[in-house]
């Protein structure tokens, strides 16, 4: 019991984490001042209230599962992510260690949470996570890319390059040589237009 | 010791110039070709005595058995001694080319189109001179 007082003494006043104790009744038996002031719109004051009138319906269940398990595991602590009501129709996101607490006749007496918000934190990261997505599948599709311009699109245009000088060798009057030389240069410029785009690719991958 | 070139491509025109090219490099027989990697495992398939040696010319993009599946199962063909593989390809994308140096069954890697100079650098090569006329 001596560390959990000294917790809540030392984090009282604190702006950034919360503390709640919840007797064996399922109520709050402790509220600091920030859980409190975050939450007033919830109730004026919490203690005595139930433990999950700040909670969203579906993490109840959560709630329980890990005050069972610190039950299970004296001495241990077990995180959860909780979300409670923001009071505007919506949630914030609350991450949250939980300890049993018990009697100096080692009697349960409740559950010790301590825990700050994370909405910003979940925020984030469905953005990146948004952002991972997207650089995936646009690298998938810059592979393709490079990939149909090495085969799909050079592998036609290498039988022209080659092609060509073949014909060149055949050809004996001025004119289809000067025209083989027009076909060839164009198609010159053209692979290394397609090789550019490719050596572009493989740069960025 | 007889020595054979073997040309594998799906593109029949690809095929066609690779070995007018070979052959205008003196290959000591005329090579052979395949336009698919199916059928040039039949034939190294049929082969039954170990009197030749191999050099294939694999391209890369085939449909049913591109050219690295193709090079592994030759990682574990019985003739695999008797196989060098060079890879003639249209791809310049840099994984590839990486690919086949870090592969311990593709001897080399041309990027298409196939022209006379590189086939003459391999018969330099003392890796392949045997399959050319000296």
């Amino acid at each position: 019991m001596n560390n959990f007082s000294e917790t809540k003494k030392l984090l009282e006043k604190s702006n950034s984490f919360y503390i709640i104790t919840a007797g064996m009744d399922g109520t709050y038996s402790y509220v600091n001042e920030h859980y409190a002031r975050q939450f007033s719109y919830v109730h004026e004051n919490f203690v005595g209230q139930p433990y999950h009138i700040t909670m969203h319906e579906d993490d109840k269940e959560i709630c329980s599962e890990v005050s069972l398990k610190c039950f299970e595991n004296p001495g241990s602590l077990f995180p959860a992510i909780i979300r409670k009501h923001d009071g505007e129709g919506g949630y914030i996101y609350t991450q949250w260690e939980y300890q049993a607490m018990f009697d100096e006749q080692g009697k349960p007496e409740g559950i010790f949470c301590l825990g700050f918000n994370i909405t910003e934190f979940v925020a984030h990261k469905a953005l990146l996570d948004g952002a991972m997505d997207q650089i995936r599948q646009k690298s998938h599709l810059l592979n393709k890319i490079a990939f149909n311009q090495s085969h799909l699109i050079r592998a036609p245009l290498t039988n022209i390059l080659s092609l060509v000088p073949l014909l060149q060798k055949y050809s004996y009057d001025k004119q289809s040589l000067s025209l083989c030389k027009m076909i060839y240069e164009s198609a010159v410029n053209l692979d290394n237009s397609v090789k550019s785009i490719v050596l572009n690719i493989d740069e960025q991958s | 010791m007889q020595y054979k070139i073997l040309i594998i491509d799906d593109d029949e025109i690809a095929l066609f110039l690779h070995e007018i090219i070979v052959g205008d490099c003196g290959p000591t027989s005329n090579a052979e070709t395949f336009s698919s990697a199916q059928n040039a495992l039949s034939y190294l398939s049929g082969i039954k005595d170990n009197s030749s040696e191999y050099l294939i010319l694999l391209d890369i993009n085939m449909p049913h058995m591109n050219g690295w599946e193709f090079a592994e199962v030759i990682k574990n063909h019985p003739l695999r001694k008797k196989i060098r593989i060079v890879m003639v390809s249209s791809s310049v994308e840099k994984k590839e080319i990486d690919r086949a140096r870090s592969s311990d069954v593709i001897d080399d890697y041309l990027i298409k189109p196939l022209r006379e100079e590189q086939v003459l650098t391999l018969k330099g090569n003392p890796k392949f001179s045997a399959f050319f006329n000296g």
